[in-house]
Formats: C-alpha cells, sequence, structure tokens
C-alpha cells in the first residue's frame, strides 16, 4: 500500500513536471524572437533601412518612430519595403513602423495605452473619454511647443482652435464630415420620369412625390407593391430618419437649439419640433413610410431601394454614386437614380446631414523619445507633399506628367500599397483625411464631376453645430438619455402618446435623466466660447 | 400465435398519445426548419447571383446561379494564408489545451493529492475573477508574443470548464482499473495514456471539440494581439470583409462596400463549412460526453 501511495506521489510529480514543461515550453518557441525580429515580421510597414535613393539617411542615424493607428483598416497591406514608407523614411530621416489596428478597433488602442504599451504617436478616436484620459493622465504631450517648427501642423491646429485644452493642443483632431457632407435623399428618378414628376424642392413637393411613388404605382407593375420613402432605424437623437424635415421646419443647428434667452436647449424643445413631427406622422399615417423603417439598418435600407421597394431613401454617395446606380439596375436595367438639395420649407430653410464632431486624434506620447522628429512626422503627414506622395506615389515611378495631366503606373503602384484606379496609399485614409474631407477623387476617374457634384449638394444640405465639441458630460450620459429620446420619438410616430403630451414628456424624462447636467456643461462651453 | 401478433404491435398507442406524438413531431420539424433555414439561405445566397439576391426576400433555392463569390474568394491569396493560420492555431492549440487539460484533470481527479483543494479552488477561482483584458494584454506583451500566432494559444491553454468536465470525468472511473494496471507493471504514464484515455473517449472528444471550435472561431484575440495581416486567422479575415466601417464607408475610404451579399454570405460558408465538417465525428461521442461529467461536482 506504501509503494502504492509513493507511486501515486510519483504520478503527480511528474505530470504536474510535464505541465510547467509544456508551458515553458510553448512559451520558449516564442522566446526566440527577440523584440526586434518580432517588430519587424508585425507590420508590414516597416521599410529596409539605407536602401533607397535620394538623400538617403545612414540607417543608423534614424529616428525610430512606431505610429499605433486605426487607419484605413481596408486598405491594401503595406509589404516590406514599401517605396512610400521608405519615400517618408528618407525625406523626414526617420524608421517608420506603422501598426494598423485590425478592422480600426479603437478599443485595441486603447488597451495598448491603458496597459503602458505605448507607440511614439497614436491615433484613437476623437472625443471619447478614451483619449480624453490620455491627456488627464499625462499618456500624450502638448504640440505647442512644436508648432513653429511645423507649419502644416500648427495651421492645421489653428483652424481647430476649440480642440485645445486649456491653450494646450494634445493632438491633431479630424473631425469626419466637419467641413463636406455625402448624405441627399436618393430617389428612383426613372420613377419620377413615369410619373411626369421632378425631384421635389420643397417639402410639400416632397410629401406629394412620396405619395405618388406608393399610390401611383411608379413601376407600372400594375401592383400596389411600393413604399415612398425608408431609411435607417433610428439609433439616437442626433440621427433620425427625418432630420430633412426638422430642418426644413427652420431649425438651425445641428446639435441644440438656443432659447430666447440664449440658454442652450435640447433640439427637440425647438419650437419647430412639434410642426416637423406633425408632419412625419402624417407621412407615416397616410402609408407613404416603410413599415419596417424601425428595423432597417444600412444594407437592408439598400436592398429595398435595389428591389424597388422604396422610392427614396437618405444615402451615403460621393464614391457610392456607381454603386447605386449599377445596383438599382440589376433588376431593372432603364432604372437610374436622382438626387438633389434637402426640400425646403415654407421659411426656406433646409438640411439633411449635420456636422459631425467625431473622428480621430493623432497624438506624440510622452514614451517617444524624440517628439521633435515625431512632430515632424506628423507635420509631413498633414503637408501638401505628403499628401503628394500619398495620393500620387513617386514622380517617375508611380506616375508621370504629361503636361498637368497625371498618368498613373499602376503597375508600379500594385507594387506598393496603392489601391487600383488611381486612389491612394494605404497611409493617405482614415487618421488624418478621408477622400471625402480632402475632396480627392482620382484625376483619372471617369466619374469625377458626377460624384463631386454629389459631394457639392450634400455639403450644401449640411447643418452646422452650435457646439464644436462634445462635453465630458455628453460622452457620459449620451447613452441614456438617447434611449429616452428614442423611445418618444417611435411612441409619438406610431401615435402611442400624442405629439404634443410626447413632447412634453420627452422634454421631462430627458432632463431628469442626465439631460440637465448635460445642458449644464454645454451651456458653460457655449457662453464660455 | 399470440407471441407474433405481440411483436408486429409491441405497444398499442392512445388516440391522446399518438395526438401528443403528433404535435410533438410537428413542433420539433418546425423547430428544426428554424434552425436550419439561416444556414441554407446563407447557403443559397452565396451561389446566387446579385441579381438572383435581390429578385427575392425568401431564398429556397437560386434563381440565378453564380459562383463569383466563390471565385472571388478563392483567388484571394490572403485567404489562404489565414486559413493556414487558422489550421495552426486550430490543431496546435487544440492539442497544448488537451495535453495539458488532460494531465491536470487526472492529476486533480486523485482524491489523496495532498492540497487538491486548494489547487481547485485556484482553478475555479479565475471562472469567477478573469484577469480582464489589460492584465492579460500585459501578460501577452511581457511574454513577447505580440504579433505572435502563440498569442491566440498559450493565453488559453487551459479553460477551467473543460478542466472540470475531465476532471469528475477521470473521477467516475473505477480506480481497480488504475490499481490492476499498475500490479500488472504499468506505468504512471501509461495507466493515463494506455488505460484512462482509450476509456474516456467520450470525454476527451467532447472538450477536444470544445477547444477547437473556440480556437476557429476566435478573433478577438486576433484584434487585441495581431497587426499582421499575414498572421490574421481566418475568421479577423472574414469579419474585415463583412463589417463595414462606417467612417470608411461614409468618407469614402478604401472599405469593401462593393461586395454584394452573395459574396459576403460566400465569405460567411467559407468559415463555417471546415469547422461543420469536424462534426460529424465527433457526434457519436458528443452527447455521451456532454453529460458523463457534469453530473458530479
Amino acid at each position: 500500500m506504501k509503494n502504492f501511495i509513493n507511486k501515486k506521489k510519483r504520478i503527480v510529480s511528474l505530470l504536474l513536471a510535464g505541465m510547467v514543461a509544456t508551458t515553458a515550453m510553448g512559451c520558449g518557441t516564442k522566446s526566440q524572437d527577440t523584440p526586434a525580429q518580432s517588430e519587424t515580421n508585425t507590420e508590414d510597414a516597416k521599410a529596409p533601412a539605407g536602401e533607397s535613393g535620394q538623400g538617403s539617411a545612414d540607417s543608423g542615424e534614424r529616428v525610430p518612430i512606431r505610429w499605433l493607428t486605426t487607419g484605413d483598416a481596408a486598405a491594401e497591406v503595406i509589404k516590406d519595403g514599401d517605396r512610400i514608407v521608405e519615400e517618408i523614411n528618407n525625406r523626414l530621416g526617420i524608421d517608420l513602423t506603422v501598426e494598423v489596428v485590425p478592422e480600426g478597433n479603437t478599443e485595441k488602442v486603447n488597451v495598448a495605452m491603458a496597459s503602458g504599451d505605448f507607440p511614439d504617436v497614436v491615433t484613437g478616436d476623437y472625443g471619447t473619454s478614451a483619449t480624453q484620459q490620455w491627456i488627464d493622465d499625462g499618456m500624450v504631450i502638448a504640440l505647442n511647443d512644436y508648432m513653429d517648427a511645423n507649419p502644416d501642423m500648427k495651421a492645421w491646429l489653428e483652424s481647430y482652435e476649440w480642440s485645445a485644452t486649456d491653450g494646450n493642443y494634445f493632438g491633431i483632431p479630424f473631425i469626419t464630415q466637419y467641413n463636406a457632407a455625402n448624405s441627399l435623399i436618393i430617389m428612383r428618378q426613372d420613377w419620377l420620369d413615369n410619373l411626369g414628376m421632378s425631384y421635389p424642392e420643397t417639402l410639400d413637393d416632397m410629401k406629394a412625390v412620396l405619395e405618388a411613388f406608393t399610390f401611383n404605382d411608379p413601376d407600372g407593375n400594375g401592383q400596389n407593391d411600393t413604399y415612398g420613402y425608408s431609411a435607417e432605424k433610428i439609433s439616437s437623437a442626433n440621427s433620425t430618419p427625418f432630420d430633412w424635415v426638422f430642418f426644413g421646419h427652420g431649425l438651425k443647428y445641428a446639435d441644440y437649439a438656443l432659447d430666447a434667452n440664449d440658454n442652450v436647449i435640447p433640439w427637440f424643445e425647438d419650437p419647430c419640433f412639434i410642426p416637423s413631427m406633425e408632419y412625419i406622422k402624417g407621412l407615416w399615417d397616410s402609408g407613404v413610410i416603410d413599415p419596417e423603417l424601425m428595423l432597417n439598418d444600412t444594407p437592408k435600407k439598400e436592398e429595398k431601394f435595389y428591389q424597388g421597394k422604396i422610392g427614396a431613401m437618405p444615402g451615403a454617395l460621393f464614391r457610392h454614386v456607381t454603386r447605386h446606380e449599377s445596383s438599382v439596375r440589376e433588376l431593372n436595367p432603364d432604372a437610374s437614380i436622382g438626387y438633389g438639395h434637402a426640400p425646403k420649407g415654407e421659411s426656406g430653410t433646409y438640411g439633411l446631414s449635420k456636422q459631425g464632431k467625431g473622428g480621430k486624434m493623432t497624438c506624440i506620447t510622452t514614451a517617444c523619445k524624440n517628439p521633435a522628429k515625431a512632430a515632424e512626422f506628423m507635420n509631413f503627414m498633414v503637408s501638401e507633399e505628403g499628401n503628394n506622395l500619398l495620393r500620387l506615389g513617386i514622380e517617375g515611378i508611380h506616375y508621370t506628367k504629361n503636361g498637368d495631366e497625371i498618368v498613373f503606373n499602376e503597375e508600379e503602384r500594385a507594387k506598393d500599397a496603392f489601391s487600383p484606379d488611381g486612389w491612394a496609399h494605404a497611409l493617405a485614409w482614415g487618421s488624418f483625411y478621408w477622400p471625402l474631407e480632402s475632396n480627392y477623387i482620382p484625376p483619372t476617374d471617369p466619374n469625377k464631376d458626377r460624384i463631386q457634384e454629389t459631394v457639392e449638394l450634400a455639403t450644401d444640405s449640411q447643418v452646422k453645430n452650435l457646439i464644436n465639441t462634445r462635453t465630458a458630460t455628453e460622452i457620459e450620459k449620451a447613452s441614456v438619455v438617447d434611449d429616452v429620446f428614442v423611445q418618444y420619438f417611435n411612441d409619438m410616430i406610431q401615435g402611442k402618446i400624442s405629439i404634443e403630451e410626447g413632447a412634453q414628456k420627452l422634454s421631462e424624462d430627458w432632463r431628469s435623466q442626465g439631460g440637465e447636467e448635460i445642458l449644464e456643461a454645454v451651456n458653460a462651453a457655449y457662453h464660455g466660447n | 400465435m399470440r407471441a407474433k401478433v405481440k411483436s408486429q404491435h409491441p405497444v398499442k398507442h392512445s388516440m391522446g398519445s399518438r395526438i401528443f406524438d403528433a404535435i410533438n413531431i410537428t413542433l420539433l420539424v418546425l423547430l428544426a426548419i428554424v434552425a436550419f433555414y439561416p444556414f441554407w439561405d446563407c447557403l443559397v445566397v452565396s451561389v446566387s447571383s446579385l441579381k438572383g439576391y435581390l429578385s427575392t426576400n425568401v431564398h429556397l433555392w437560386p434563381s440565378e446561379w453564380s459562383f463569383e463569390g466563390y471565385s472571388y474568394m478563392l483567388k484571394n491569396v490572403d485567404l489562404w494564408i489565414s486559413y493556414a493560420n487558422s489550421l495552426f492555431i486550430t490543431v496546435v492549440g487544440t492539442l497544448i489545451n488537451m495535453l495539458i487539460t488532460i494531465m491536470a484533470a487526472y492529476v486533480l481527479s486523485k482524491k489523496d493529492l495532498k492540497g487538491h483543494r486548494v489547487l481547485m479552488f485556484l482553478a475555479v477561482f479565475t471562472m469567477m475573477f478573469s484577469g480582464g483584458i489589460i492584465p492579460t494584454y500585459i501578460v501577452v506583451k511581457d511574454l513577447h508574443l505580440m504579433n505572435s500566432l502563440w498569442s491566440m494559444i498559450l493565453p488559453s491553454a487551459v479553460n477551467t470548464y473543460n478542466l472540470i468536465v475531465l476532471r469528475n470525468f477521470f473521477a467516475d472511473l473505477p480506480a481497480e482499473l488504475e490499481e490492476a494496471a499498475l500490479l500488472d507493471g504499468c506505468t504512471d504514464v501509461g495507466v493515463l495514456f494506455k488505460i484512462m484515455l482509450p476509456i474516456s473517449k467520450p470525454a476527451v472528444t467532447t472538450v477536444t471539440l470544445f477547444y477547437a471550435v473556440d480556437h476557429w472561431n476566435d478573433f478577438f484575440s486576433a484584434i487585441m494581439y495581431i497587426n499582421s495581416r499575414t498572421k490574421w486567422p481566418l475568421q479577423l479575415f472574414l469579419r474585415s470583409m463583412l463589417f463595414e466601417n462606417d467612417a470608411a464607408y461614409s468618407g469614402g475610404g478604401e472599405s469593401l462596400f462593393l461586395l454584394g451579399q452573395p459574396m459576403k454570405m460566400a465569405a460567411v460558408m467559407m468559415a463555417i463549412i471546415p469547422i461543420m465538417c469536424a462534426y460529424p465525428f465527433f457526434q457519436r461521442y458528443f452527447s455521451k460526453g456532454i453529460t458523463s461529467g457534469a453530473v458530479k461536482g
């Protein structure tokens, strides 16, 4: 028996040793990689040092810069030896390592920063509690000392003067849809033509068109199987499927409204709210709105439009113009799309998209050993020189000039991380620009004029914010008060509560569930500004 | 003669029993259809043209066949790299999982092991209070596993739930088998691998399947620890094709918005078919294994 117990002990010892050995073996396998080797393999974007032509700095003198960014996750892969990264290294005397987070997942960036894994340069979401914490906890440095030496960065920051904290700029902000927009109400132009109608210019016209789309058999199939309008379900007070109605009825700002005493109030306390809701309810009750609107996401909404079930939808255009038109022609080869300004109200006001408040912010971390070089790199990324390099490439390699005409060498561009058909390098978008904000369309794009026309129309229909930034209180309370708004908005449209009563209760509940604190913060921001 | 009649009609069902059976069968068939239809819809859409997809909302059969989605996916070199990464993670990861889990579960199933309650408490403690994202990230970083496929294997080398399932199964096995083997001259390791494991197939197979499916479906670890696209597992690669980034969509970035639903569904099918093929091989052990270790705490 004693022998048996001893054997048991040996089993235990042996198996536990096996576990430890197995675990150690697993770690040991990786430990053969030094951190440096591991980094070389990791991103893709590390160029071989000192391998390039003009003005090549000696690799020993190069300043290593590690940039962690959400970037444009769907762009081409940046491979070792990418000539654009190499060119940046040569021009700036740096050794750039770019780490683009999969799926542009901001949480990864936040976790890396929270765990102390600081890169030299980091891009995260602007106007979130996480990036605010970077500033509050001293994880990122102020850029003020480096502005004079970097004029493009300085000009950029000064154009976002309101983004400074106590006069200090802690990062280069990039607000999406700040000065440009791409959304319009897209309609079936062939339906309008069949009905002898034109694209609606006023709210009354819009109502007439939507009714005709619903009841006058616009597709001529002899069936009552179409609806006038659909959109995405409402997800917050900042984006409803009927923003154009509120702006048409005179709502002045995208985010808030002002009362008679110049105090900031929620936009749904503006006098235009009730007549706007009555207009929307009228559309809903008359049956011209897709009854599944409350369930739609973007793909579902677009699918219904392509299937010919709805005649109008608010949608992104810009690079999507061709896609919408070709998709709608899959089932109806003669179909076409139309778009125009948002419909005007009686007083002539109109609007559709709201100016953006969110976006990205690129900062230099406290771990950066050479912040001057990091600032120079950021300056390059927002400079004309940098933009040309990332969008066009290197002259003579990626493109040539024939007078003023740019001729792309797609074969050479494909060797580096350029997207096809004249679109830009993988580093061009996501951190400092999107094509929309930079008004970039490849000079060779045959659809260029039409694409630009949609941006002009959409930007003209964009409504500005009263307050540029989101306050910390807004960020904290947003989800609760948004839920209150969504609930009442849906109930009012569906007739579960009258519009007058709903508007009053919405206001009371919104204020009591965090809205008062939000108003206190935004009033301070507004009057402070 | 009577016996023969009895064998032809062993049980006489009452009308109530028949109605009950009919309702049961009907409900279960409906339930099966509800469970199966999403998969079928996905399969049908994946082999339909965009026109065929748009022409109807209920996809029972492709109205216009097209394998463009599969063709697009199969030509994509990154897909095959991701497949290879996922296979490596699943095979190597599951082997490591099973090796450690089996050894730990066997040891912990021995009641005469000193401190086995403390060891079990420590294991169970991790079920209730996990380290969380940031501490795990720090551990992975400090072990220099960042941007390595091992970061998707080693941090999850043992799953406590699976450890308990196996431990309970081992604890239920007759101790006499082990004593007999030792008396016959079998070594300690031999007892585990030659005696205990062969009679534990249901539990071992079930736990293996749990681990393999977890590895195959894991994408969050890849998001956290892996940047290089050459090391993306299949799930991350396919997610990047399916999920549209709002900012990229509206800002005109290099998103994959041009992919239609058939192409996206082809991507989904390519992700789930390989692991689905594994199920039939584990099926006969599965139901037995899932319950066998569960009754003893």
